[in-house]
């Protein structure tokens, strides 16, 4: 009989210690492991290419050629309105894409024989920011074939209005006096193109 | 028998009183839809802060997911981290990440014995980063507990292409 109590305490005593170390495992696992779950977050930036003259209305420039009042002088070019035209773009590209540029062209009308009409951009300023802010290409005469007159824009922002981007100055110059007629205003449309190369 | 029967019973029991880890499941998407497509007018940049639409959902719950365990352990704590994991497609110097919690959403999970729905922190947006962040609060298992994620300093000077993060939440037992 003592034999059998002794042995029944021995299993008792196993049983005990199996429960509070199975009781300390959950213990431990409740207050140590974390666990994680993600989000993933995405957007895209898409490719950008915008380009506009600033001010956007009422825009025309309005040059005169007239006679002199004295006999063997040249004709006299004015510009009658003075306006200030600025370029403004907004560029976004993917990477490995070209330089972009902006080309100049006259899309409708001509201008009168004899005549050259020559456009300028100055260098940047304003509040816009990018890596590279377009480079000023010098002055053209304008034709109908486009012509680059901006180059190197890529991911950038001039900034919006008069004052930010490229200034641009025309020139009305007399090319050729034997071809100069006498004609009624003359109207003609400059397009400017942002362009991928 | 009787200290056999009590054995057993504290066997079921240990479970549900002490070993009440959580886990964390995330469902839905986070959603910048087409706010960076407009450019209003040229020479402008993107609008300077992103809203998310977003349908994300997080669910803190007891491992287990047995009814018994909320109902023998109700009102257990849990702490949240959140961190942000380093990655090439995101440019962290200029992108800033941020995070609110809806403070409406979420409710218990089996809360019939649980005092009332407890959650704190994200009542704001904050910037997430790769180190450590604000942590949330909570107890008792949550279900759809709802963010509102917003990017600042998306620009086109980035360049057009795809930027990715993930936002990781670690739940721990508190």
């Amino acid at each position: 009989m003592k034999v059998y109590l002794k042995i029944y305490n021995y299993k008792q005593m196993r049983i005990s210690s199996y429960i509070i170390f199975v009781a300390f495992c959950f213990l431990c696992l409740g207050k140590v492991q974390g666990q994680n779950a993600t989000a993933n977050i995405r957007f895209s930036i898409p490719e950008v290419a915008l380009i506009d003259i600033e001010p956007g209305v009422d825009n025309t420039v309005h040059f005169s050629v007239s006679s002199t009042t004295e006999s063997g002088e040249a004709p006299e070019v004015t510009e009658i309105s003075s306006k200030s035209l600025w370029i403004n773009y907004t560029s976004a590209q993917l990477d490995n894409s070209d330089a972009r540029s902006v080309y100049a062209e006259i899309t409708s009308g001509g201008l009168p024989n004899g005549l050259e009409l020559e456009v300028e951009a100055s260098v940047y300023k304003g509040i816009g920011k990018g890596n590279m802010l377009g480079t000023k290409e010098g002055k053209i005469v304008l034709s109908q074939s486009p012509q680059r007159i901006i180059s190197n824009i890529k991911n950038c922002f001039t900034g919006d209005g008069e004052g930010n981007g490229h200034e641009l100055t025309y020139t009305l110059k007399i090319a050729d006096y034997s071809e100069i007629e006498s004609t009624d205003d003359t109207y003609f449309v400059v397009m400017y193109t942002l362009s991928d190369n | 028998m009787s200290k056999l029967l009590l054995i057993i019973i504290g066997l079921i029991a240990a479970p549900f009183v002490y070993g009440q880890n959580f886990n964390v499941t995330v469902s839905g998407y986070v959603d910048f839809g087409d706010g960076l497509t407009l450019v209003g007018e040229a020479g402008s940049d993107f609008s300077t802060v992103l809203e998310s639409q977003s349908d994300l959902g997080l669910t803190v719950a007891y491992s287990s997911g047995s009814v018994l365990a909320y109902l023998f352990n109700p009102d257990r704590p849990w702490k949240l981290t959140v961190g942000m994991t380093g990655s090439s497609d995101w440019d962290s110097d200029v992108l800033q990440l941020e995070m609110k919690r809806n403070v409406s959403s979420g409710s218990l999970i089996y809360g019939w014995f649980a005092r009332p729905k407890y959650i704190a922190g994200f009542e704001n947006y904050e910037t997430l980063t790769a180190g450590i962040n604000s942590e949330i609060y909570g107890r008792h298992g949550i279900q759809d507990i709802q963010f509102n994620f917003r990017i600042k300093g998306a620009s086109v000077v980035l360049g057009a292409k795809d930027f990715e993060t993930d936002v990781v939440f670690t739940v721990y037992d508190n």
